[in-house]
């Protein structure tokens, strides 16, 4: 590897995707936790500077980050125990200050709505509307076919949009049910 | 409310709406730089998902399924209704439900039957044509394998499945349970596990499932003994640890394969020998569960302990192949500092080791502190006369009075 020539991409990639990278993971796990796991990020970057595809980077360095978290995670080893960290998680979303600013009510449950759902439909949304993914790009997040990516995201949705539909009477389910009522 | 303002909303609620913003808080450039610098020297272990991510075997050995749902994909993208990419990356969801492939109002419990039975019969390429690209399995977060991937690994550890009941009406809905080699293999034929799926059928008549999440293949053991699995595992089959080979999630076929033979050999009588002998010559106990000896159980930790203080040297000459019902019966030689005391040699006797799973449950072994008998059974009875030897009648097996009984052997020899 030419050191100098590594290095100079490595700060190219950090300059351009350092945000992202930390946004992404401080979405998942939360600000205070976050530089460490996005040190984990550009650590396997910087090792794979000679292989990696610039025209996919962006999703590449999602789908690595998703896997740093899930090896973090998996250190609890069981899966009943990871669901219910990640239930935990899902819940301090709405929860810690430090963790995320919950600027509104409506986004506290939108949020939870979030929660309700499957791990998978989760990350799809979240990499849809918070990471602003393409389908394909998503596809190379997460290693699937694009179509598959396209019909997870549009399954997601619909999951999505019947749980806040059937939530408790609360101001966005009130206004969807409103609207309803209108029409 | 349509699914567009839906996504509307979650975008708004994005917890961190400016990534800007958070570097204020980060460290500095350098100082990460310096960290992911020292990471990239000491992490030998990570890998990065493939860029991009190659075709899989089973997609390549799909390619019309793979045609078929992107021909779909392509009639809804022509209907306007998957999303729009504006200069700005920003998806716009449709104002219309997208039309579901799945077809409604047909029962799908004929179809999982189907696909059951190809699963059952190991049958990797039938069991995928029945199923519909649109199926996903419920994978832990972080995995890596897709759906069709961890099928293989089902099938490569040996699972059957059996239907235990179907909802006849909408939302259809099976629950199974799941068996499988592996768990055999590790001692524990009738694990089953628990699966619930939700069940359709989309329009080219496959099978749209909502599959259960991954096979643990060190359950039952978590969370005390599934160390011990997982560890030799890894040591002895670095090629399919988490982090080498399958990034962080070995669930797919070529692991399934290796999680077979890992698990054949971690329960092989050969093994177990293996591990009694590291222990014994050790004095460890933490590869064995029960213990006992002529006297009746004690805990195996005192009772390594007693064997270490009288300067016990041990071997067990097994045959694994006279291996029975998880059941093996070794003799036991046993030299200590005691023999030498009393001026015999090593002694003879018999270890029963019970094993299952790859761990050893009960190892009972007969004592004895002379070759001849009628000397081990006149020290003991002198034992017997001495304080703090005997409790309630049965010789104290742990680690003081070991040594006690040590110089008891000694002034028993100078008598």
């Amino acid at each position: 590897m030419d050191t100098a020539g590594a290095d100079e991409r490595l700060n190219q990639l950090f300059e351009h995707h350092y945000n992202d990278v930390l946004a992404y993971c401080s979405r998942r796990i939360g600000r205070s936790d976050a530089d460490d796991a996005v040190a984990e990020v550009f650590a396997v970057a910087w090792r794979r500077i000679d292989e990696i595809d610039w025209d996919t980077i962006r999703p590449w360095l999602f789908g690595t980050a998703r896997w740093v978290l899930a090896n973090r995670w998996r250190s609890v080893r069981r899966w009943d125990r990871l669901h219910r960290k990640m239930s935990a998680l899902a819940r301090t979303y709405a929860d810690s200050p430090e963790v995320l600013i919950v600027r509104r009510e409506e986004d506290r449950e939108m949020l939870q709505a979030l929660s309700r759902l499957k791990e998978a439909d989760q990350e799809v949304l979240r990499l849809t509307a918070w990471e602003e993914l393409t389908a394909s790009e998503i596809a190379a997040a997460l290693n699937i076919t694009v179509s598959a990516a396209e019909k997870r995201i549009q399954r997601a949705l619909q999951r999505l949009t019947h749980v806040v539909e059937s939530s408790p009477r609360t101001p966005l389910s009130l206004r969807a049910a409103e609207k309803k009522a209108e029409s | 409310m349509s699914e567009h303002v839906i996504l509307k909303r979650l975008r708004e609620a994005n917890p961190v709406p400016d990534p800007a913003s958070l570097r204020e808080a980060s460290p500095g450039d350098a100082i990460l730089l310096a960290v992911i610098d020292e990471r990239s020297r000491s992490m030998s272990a990570q890998q990065a998902p493939p860029i991009p991510p190659p075709p899989t075997e089973l997609r390549r050995r799909r390619p019309l399924l793979i045609a078929a749902a992107f021909a779909v994909v392509t009639i809804l993208i022509g209907a306007g209704i998957v999303f729009v990419v504006n200069d700005e990356p920003e998806v716009v969801a449709p104002n219309d439900p997208v039309p579901s492939t799945v077809v409604g109002g047909v029962d799908p419990s004929p179809l999982s039957a189907q696909w059951v039975e190809a699963m059952n019969q190991g049958d990797l390429e039938e069991a995928l044509a029945i199923l519909s690209p649109e199926a996903s399995c419920d994978l832990p977060a972080g995995s890596f394998v897709t759906c069709q991937q961890h099928l293989g690994f089902l099938i490569a550890i040996g699972t059957h499945i059996e239907t235990r009941s179907c909802r006849e009406e909408p939302p259809y809905r099976c629950s199974y349970g799941l068996t499988s080699e592996l768990h055999a293999t590790l001692g524990y034929p009738d694990h089953s596990l628990p699966a619930t799926s939700e069940i359709e059928v989309d329009e080219e008549g496959r099978l749209v499932a909502d599959f259960f999440g991954s096979v643990d293949i060190s359950t039952p053991y978590w969370p005390s003994e599934g160390g011990d699995l997982w560890g030799w595992m890894q040591s002895e089959y670095p090629e399919m640890t988490i982090d080498r080979t399958f990034g962080p999630d070995p669930y797919d076929e070529a692991a399934g394969i290796a999680a077979m033979e890992a698990a054949r050999r971690f329960n092989s009588p050969e093994r177990i020998v293996q591990q009694l002998q590291l222990a014994l010559a050790s004095y460890a106990s933490s590869g064995l569960g029960q213990c006992a000896t002529q006297q009746g159980p004690v805990e195996c930790a005192r009772l390594v302990n007693f064997l270490k203080a009288i300067e016990a040297q041990m071997s067990v000459e097994c045959d694994p192949e006279t291996a029975e019902a998880g059941i093996i019966t070794c003799p036991l030689t046993i030299e200590s500092g005691i023999h030498q005391a009393l001026g015999s040699g090593a002694s003879t006797s018999e270890a029963v080791i019970e094993y299952r799973g790859g761990l050893t449950q009960t190892l009972q072994m007969e004592i004895r502190f002379a070759d001849d008998p009628a000397v081990h059974d006149a020290f003991v009875a002198y034992a017997a006369t001495v304080d703090g030897l005997f409790q309630d009648g049965e010789l104290v097996l742990d680690g003081d009075p070991g040594r006690s009984l040590l110089d008891a052997a000694r002034d028993f020899s100078g008598q």
